[in-house]
């Protein structure tokens, strides 16, 4: 790294450490994903399919800001953004009424885009293959 | 930079040195990525488009790692650790199989845990995905 305490270090590689979120009928710390974290793995569901997590504030991370979710639940859940935020995935305002569906074993790939468009969501299956876009609901 | 020598710094960027490795027919230095590196640009085969590179153990990165790859100008394979029953798209790749790596394409693998293994999808330079590969 050339430039270690400075702004834009160079690396050879980043790691990051994966948080686990547990996805719940009620939002929660245990749900709720950091604005620090990159990287979400996701623990059984606490009650059924329709259990969630939940982003971060958008305010609380920068535009561009790229979160990679491991589908490890064992089974369906949803993704919301914060309660009453009026925040939006994929264009759907996505706080409490309307949740991005998590398909067990996908990976998720959530872009901020801004704090008025939203956050952009796209998923991948196991094996590499494109999912069709996830429309809210 | 808020927080430089914490766990959670807050940069205006940072900038990943990828290292260059050559596909070969067999394991050696010149063709494993190491566990510690985001970055890879592939060289010319030493042989031909039989020649492979090999991802780092699974063990050895943590859950989510995701290794990019640029393709050099012929086709490659791409492997897990020879004899570690490690999987690329749910396919055995430790030898018997392996992953597809199109000339010029960007590939990017993701480690989802050390029991299914590693996503590995690819997009050619003008920015189309390509459909999922099958190791074989």
């Amino acid at each position: 790294m050339n430039t270690s305490n400075g702004s834009n270090p160079v690396l050879d590689g980043i790691w990051f450490t994966p948080r686990l979120v547990t996805p719940d009928a009620v939002s929660s710390s245990a749900a709720g994903i950091p604005p620090t974290a990159k990287v979400v793995q996701v623990g059984a569901v606490t009650n059924d399919a329709n259990d969630w997590i939940t982003l971060p504030l958008l305010a609380d991370v920068p535009n561009g800001h790229e979160i990679t979710i491991l589908c490890s639940a064992g089974t369906n859940f949803e993704l919301r953004t914060p309660a009453s935020s009026n925040s939006k995935i994929n264009n759907v305002d996505s706080d409490g009424t309307q949740e991005y569906l998590c398909t067990d074993t996908e990976i998720i790939k959530v872009i901020k885009i801004s704090n008025t468009v939203g956050w952009m969501a796209h998923a991948y299956s196991a094996i590499g293959a494109v999912v069709a876009a996830v429309i809210p609901d | 930079m808020a927080n430089p020598n914490k766990t959670n710094p807050v940069l205006n960027g940072v900038w990943i040195e990828p290292i260059e490795l050559t596909p070969d027919d067999s394991e050696s230095d010149i063709n494993v990525i190491p566990a510690n590196i985001d970055s890879v640009v592939l060289d010319a085969n030493v042989n031909g488009v039989n020649d492979f590179v090999v991802l780092p153990a699974l063990a050895s990165v943590p859950n989510g790692h995701i290794i990019t790859i640029l393709a050099g100008a012929a086709n490659c394979e791409l492997r897990t650790p020879a004899s570690s029953t490690e999987e690329i798209n749910s396919e055995n790749c430790d030898g018997t199989k392996e992953y597809l790596i199109t000339a010029t394409d960007i590939v990017k693998v993701t480690k989802i845990d050390n029991t299914i293994g590693w996503m590995g999808a690819s997009w050619t330079k003008l920015g189309a995905k390509r459909t999922a590969v099958v190791p074989d």
